[in-house]
């Protein structure tokens, strides 16, 4: 079963457009969105949460259209903003009067939990509130209620390394039960590579793939060697090249395609998503 | 009950806010409360007499004025901390929230209409007990009708443009087109001072109102706006549903 | 040893069982090309072969595994269907995943084996440094009877 489906979603901003993006996420998966800023990400992640129109396409959650059962279905979710959006003149304890009424499963034990693992203060405004620990207490009223699924976008970035660290073992946690899964979106790829099973990676408002982490490090690789193995034909096998004084480094999302073109002679060297998406995004092929 | 929720989230998130404002609106209130009860209006013979007074029409605005803001506190308050998106994400379908927020802000003008009505006794007190004759004039019921009625004919008209462009962006709107016609109305009434047939005309007209019957007529004027107001409320489901947030 | 234990996760209401396998020891590099399930397998099986890991000793769950070792559920599922596929563990549903009843005779062909191929790097090491047969299967009885004392 497929806790995310999504098919053919299109949006047009005018300077910037979704074009037929899909991608499904099976239940029980953490799946990581990438792309450079601008890519779309966020504005995936609201069309699902029906905060931004699609015009084209299909969002189901849970097997269900997210419009028609918009109300039932966001019972199941927990939602984390980039930049959560709360009244800063309450304190933390304050604003979780305020959101708990709208959730018959909030589960108070969870969120005191919670409060306690993530050392936030209840009796502090929010707008005191450090971005490490407002994403905290975001991540706290978020999965306080027993949801299902989490949908977060850039749930870990402007935090430091050590928080970091820690909403990414909570997210592990979280997935110890097979029902669940995790949509976030995150441009610090070291973070995805870390805890998700399935890598969607956007650009231009396009899908460039999705498919499972170990798939996108099994065909992606590194190459890199002299420059002499270099000319118009060899180039044309890499997805993107970086040729300097010493000898060229290029990404290929075929390995032994790329090994019957280079040989022996060239290293090939497991590619990280930051190569990926630097290689990919690269403006020509040929940078010389 | 997901609607009553929403609702109540208005005034338990915003408490403080409230508190504050209205405690600042009853001193304000009593000050010009003051002023209106200062000495009885000339010619003052148990006649609506609203003409005479320039204070008394002072107040008049300022009582609409600012109940027309206070019903927008909410969406100020909202759209200062950007939580628009957070409650839409939350289990309520978006029609909830506007159903909600014109509950709230119906709310939010009673109670200050009372703050207004309240503000004016100590004034009284201290102009010389409560048996003061002008509190005849202040408490008469058309004032707060009239006031209670023009607010939420403003609100009907604006939310719905509140609702699709945002608080800011819709109240320079239509914050310019409610001065214009404070100021044309203003400017006609002080052009019309020396004009006995106006005030006259004015006065035939509240006698032949203030001649029907009472129970009738006020049921008309706020079923009408309460009609309106109801109207406004669909348009601006229909806008916020399809809204980018 | 294998010790029972009860994990309260530090924010869920759900308490996670598992048997927990003080002897398992699963080391995954990153830089190596070998795939990280194959790693997993190839040293599970090492244990198993060895006798580290017993019959019935219980594995934890894949996605505890995938926790702990900080990689995909995918991985970790693929490494267990791959061991599974060959006999070394069973899953029994709901239960969890045990090392399998092992074939005695299987398991001591596969062990073997392994004797079979650590001899060849030997040969293929003392060959490089032109030890000869008698020196080798001298050094060979030498390390035979001193282990038995």
């Amino acid at each position: 079963m497929n806790t995310l489906e999504i098919s053919n979603l299109c949006k047009d901003y005018g300077d910037f457009r979704l074009d037929k993006v899909s991608f499904d996420l099976p239940q029980g998966y953490v799946m990581g969105l990438i792309g450079p800023n601008g890519a779309g990400k966020t504005t995936i992640i609201k069309i699902i949460m029906n905060l931004v129109m699609k015009q084209e396409g299909q969002v189901k959650l849970f097997g269900k259209d997210h419009r028609e059962y918009e109300v039932a279905v966001k019972k199941r979710i927990g939602f984390v903003y980039d930049t959560p959006g709360y009244y800063q003149h309450l304190n933390l304890r304050q604003l979780k009067n305020v959101v708990s009424p709208f959730y018959e499963n909030w589960d108070e034990a969870v969120f005191e939990r919670l409060v306690d693992h993530f050392n936030l203060p209840l009796n502090k405004t929010l707008k005191k509130f450090s971005k490490g620990m407002g994403m905290k207490a975001s991540i706290a009223l978020a999965m306080s209620h027993h949801a299902d699924f989490l949908i977060m976008d850039e749930p870990t970035s402007g935090l430091d390394p050590v928080i970091r660290r820690e909403v990414l073992e909570f997210f592990r946690e979280f997935m110890q039960r097979e029902d669940r899964s995790i949509l976030f979106s995150s441009h610090i790829t070291t973070d995805i590579e870390q805890v998700a099973d399935y890598i969607t990676y956007i650009r231009g408002g396009r899908v460039i793939f999705s498919k499972t982490k170990d798939e996108v490090f099994e065909e992606y690789a590194l190459v890199k060697g002299g420059n002499d193995l270099l000319d118009y034909d060899t180039r044309s096998a890499l997805l993107g090249v970086r040729s300097g004084a010493y000898g060229f480094e290029g990404l290929t999302h075929n390995v032994n395609e790329a090994r019957a073109v280079f040989g022996d002679s060239a290293v090939y060297d497991r590619a990280t998503l930051e190569d990926i998406m630097f290689f990919t995004g690269q403006k020509s092929k040929t940078v010389l | 009950m997901t609607l009553l929720r929403l609702f109540a989230r208005d005034f338990r998130a915003n408490g403080l806010y409230l508190a504050t404002s209205l405690g600042i609106l009853f001193v304000m209130s009593t000050g010009l409360a003051y002023g209106v009860l200062g000495e009885p209006p000339q010619g003052y013979d148990d006649q609506w007499v609203l003409a005479d007074s320039i204070e008394m029409l002072l107040y008049l605005s300022m009582i609409i004025v600012s109940t027309k803001l206070a019903s927008i506190l909410f969406f100020k308050i909202d759209e200062m901390n950007d939580v628009q998106g957070t409650f839409a994400s939350l289990p309520v379908a978006r029609n909830e929230i506007v159903k909600a927020r014109y509950m709230s802000s119906l709310v939010q003008v009673l109670v200050v209409l009372g703050v207004h009505l309240l503000a004016i006794l100590p004034a009284a007190l201290i102009r010389g007990g409560l048996d003061h004759i002008g509190l005849k004039l202040v408490y008469h019921p058309a004032v707060w009708i009239i006031s209670f009625v023009l607010v939420l004919l403003s609100n009907s008209f604006s939310f719905p443009v509140y609702f699709r462009f945002g608080l800011t962006r819709g109240l320079a709107v239509f914050t310019v087109i409610q001065v214009l016609m404070l100021v044309t109305t203003i400017a006609l009434l002080v052009n019309f001072v020396d004009n006995d047939s106006f005030f006259r005309a004015v006065e035939q007209l509240i006698k032949w109102v203030a001649a029907q019957n009472a129970f009738l007529l006020l049921s008309a004027i706020i079923g009408g706006t309460l009609l309106i107001m109801a109207g406004s409320a669909t348009l601006s489901i229909k806008l916020y549903n399809t809204k980018d947030l | 040893m294998t010790v029972s234990l009860t994990f309260e996760t530090s924010s869920f209401s759900i308490a996670i069982q598992y048997r927990y396998l003080e002897r398992m020891k699963i080391i995954i590099s990153n830089a190596s090309s070998e795939p990280i399930y194959e790693q997993i397998g190839r040293q599970i099986k090492a244990q198993i072969i060895s006798g580290e890991l017993k019959e019935g000793d219980g594995l934890p769950s894949i996605r505890k595994l995938a926790k702990e070792l900080h990689i995909s559920v995918i991985t970790t599922k693929r490494a267990y269907e791959e061991l599974e596929k060959e006999g070394f563990i069973d899953t029994v549903g709901g239960k969890g995943t045990f090392v399998a009843i092992q074939n005695k005779e299987l398991l001591r062909e596969k062990r073997m084996k392994s004797v079979e191929d650590m001899m060849s790097d030997t040969v293929t090491e003392a060959k490089k440094l032109d030890i000869s047969y008698d020196e080798l299967r001298e050094m060979l009885s030498i390390l035979y009877d001193s282990n038995d004392e």
